[in-house]
């Protein structure tokens, strides 16, 4: 089967400093994928060349046989891709509902319609969204002042309203209490397996990596230095060197 | 349905001002009619403040494009007001469509200041093109329909048009687009990877506000028989934005309160100091140190409200 995401001799540099070196990399529809690898070395960067945030100095991105590369994020989207942020994006005044309602409003292409009342839209499919990642009893709260990790979970669920085939998490237990960390895994892979979709994700939480993830590649200083099942990931001298070493006690 | 609880409200104050003229003198009529057409002014100006988070300082462009289109068509013209009204407010919405489609490629300070760049060159037409604008001597005499031409038709007329305008500015604020227009101010980063295309619901937010804006300036232009330069200068941006900010930009309402507050404040004070600009000093001075969310936010914070200072009223 061909690779439902494809990256080839990826390249991106700030100002002189490169964060993404000669990357390539394939991602088979149905597969739950970690990427990891220690701050800095490029994880984030990643996901933005993925989803149009940022544009590759050179190199390849297609989706299904479609080249991504130069279509803005809102394009992209449209394609199948979600993703949610590491640092919480979400729309801090509006309620907890509405940050999803809105999601499913732009799913529907029906951001614009002028007349019919956007509250009154997707009641029902906010409700279930909510439900799935735990968050039916906020609902009527403000987006901006739930708790981190329920903010975290609110990410999520408007990423899984734009109905992807392809979900990018960027590091979704980030600042989430061990409890709340458990919680979201269990979720996740509940969500991901009986929606049939393909899971990216890059996690700090060895515990996390290995709870979700069927195969795992390695970034180290921009560069996939491993790729493989995480047995084989985990055994790789150079990973043990340059990561797991670093913070054993987590593999 | 809380929509059900906020038309009978605005029945209820419409039909109270209906009723003016038959308690009123005429300077509480006229004063009325002024602060009516001020508040679709303001109302329009917040679709893009308040709700999509654009602040614009050259609002009065769409304000001026309105007034000398309907004043030049019903006069030197000679256009029925049924063709003059809707062509000016056309004109002015068509206009916005132009300037947005350059200011939504800028954000925050640089989207504002080509707001205001673009305003200067309204002004500088209206100044410059005087065999058609009358220059800086102003446009006047516009010819005025029989029916609307007594102070109290105006009036009633006024009332019509800017009860319609608010409510279809309320329906669009409250639409699918409105909706996704707040998630766009909130976060428009967010609102791009959910499949929005933030520069264009921006620009038709601003083809929106510049529609409106148009209306209530022709409806301005007719109600003082003239428009002048003065309508296009920013000093004219300003004050409108500054109702907003008083009134509250994050409540459909708010620039309602602002823009009555602030032209019976202004009226009242001139009638007793020149010094105006220094007492409008002072207002800027409150809403920046106190009253942040504006009036709506100091009402709901005395009521002890909590959530009122979202998207909507």
């Amino acid at each position: 089967m061909s690779a439902m995401l494809r990256i080839e001799d990826l390249w991106k540099s700030f100002a002189g400093f490169v964060a993404t070196r000669d990357v390539s990399f394939d991602l088979k529809a149905g597969e739950l994928h970690a990427i990891i690898g220690p701050n800095g070395a490029g994880k984030t960067t990643f996901f933005n060349l993925i989803t149009g945030h940022l544009r590759p100095d050179k190199g390849a991105v297609s989706f299904e046989g479609r080249d991504l590369v130069g279509l803005p994020p809102h394009k992209i989207v449209r394609l199948g891709i979600a993703r949610s942020f590491q640092r919480i994006n979400i729309y801090p005044r509006l309620s907890v509902f509405e940050n999803v309602q809105v999601a499913l409003i732009a799913h529907e292409g029906q951001q614009w319609n002028l007349f019919r009342p956007g509250r009154s839209l997707h009641r029902e499919g906010t409700r279930e969204l909510l439900e799935l990642v735990g968050l039916a009893a906020e609902a009527a709260e403000t987006g901006g002042e739930l708790s981190y990790g329920k903010q975290k979970q609110l990410e999520l669920a408007i990423a899984l309203a734009s109905q992807p085939r392809l979900l990018l998490l960027d590091e979704p237990t980030a600042g989430m209490s061990p409890q709340e960390t458990g919680e979201t895994i269990a979720s996740v892979r509940d969500i991901v397996k009986a929606r049939g979709l393909t899971l990216l994700f890059t996690e700090h939480d060895m515990a996390v990596v290995f709870g979700i993830a069927e195969r795992i590649s390695v970034l180290h200083h921009g560069e996939i230095i491993a790729s493989g099942d995480p047995d084989t990931v985990r055994n790789d001298a150079e990973v043990r060197r340059v990561y797991l070493g670093e913070d054993g006690d987590h593999g | 349905m809380p929509q059900r609880r906020h038309l009978v409200a605005s029945a209820i104050v419409v039909l109270l001002l209906a009723l003016l003229p038959l308690a009123g003198s005429r300077y509480a009529i006229d004063l009325t009619t002024e602060v009516l057409i001020y508040v679709l002014f303001a109302l329009s100006l917040n679709v893009l403040i308040g709700f999509t988070g654009n602040i614009s300082f050259g609002h009065a462009a769409y304000f001026a494009i309105g007034g000398y289109a309907c004043a030049i068509l019903l006069t030197t013209h000679g256009w029925p007001l049924a063709l003059a009204l809707p062509a000016a407010v056309v004109l002015a919405g068509l206009v916005a469509a132009v300037v947005g489609y350059f200011c939504v490629r800028l954000t925050q300070i640089y989207f504002a200041m080509l707001t205001l760049a673009f305003a200067m060159l309204v002004w500088g037409v209206a100044f410059k093109w005087k065999a058609v604008t009358g220059g800086d001597d102003g446009f006047t005499g516009i010819k005025m329909p029989e029916m609307i031409s007594h102070h109290v038709g105006y009036f009633y007329f006024t009332l019509v048009m800017v009860s319609v305008g608010a409510a279809a500015l309320w329906v669009i604020c409250h639409s699918a687009f409105g909706l996704t227009l707040v998630a766009i101010r909130e976060n428009s980063v967010r609102a791009g990877f959910i499949g929005v295309d933030t520069k264009h619901m921006r620009w038709a937010a601003f083809a929106v506000a510049g529609t409106f804006g148009g209306l209530a300036g022709a409806l301005f232009g007719m109600y003082h028989r003239g428009m002048y330069i003065e309508n296009a200068f920013w000093t004219e941006s300003a004050n409108v934005l500054i109702m907003v900010l008083l009134g509250g930009i994050y409540s459909f309402v708010g620039p309602i309160f602002g823009a009555a507050a602030l032209h019976l404040l202004q009226t009242f004070t001139n009638q007793y100091t020149p010094y105006w600009p220094t007492v409008l000093g002072l207002i800027l001075l409150v809403i920046v140190l106190v009253l942040p969310d504006g009036l709506i936010g100091l009402v709901a914070r005395l009521k002890g409200r909590r959530g009122t200072h979202k998207g909507r009223s």
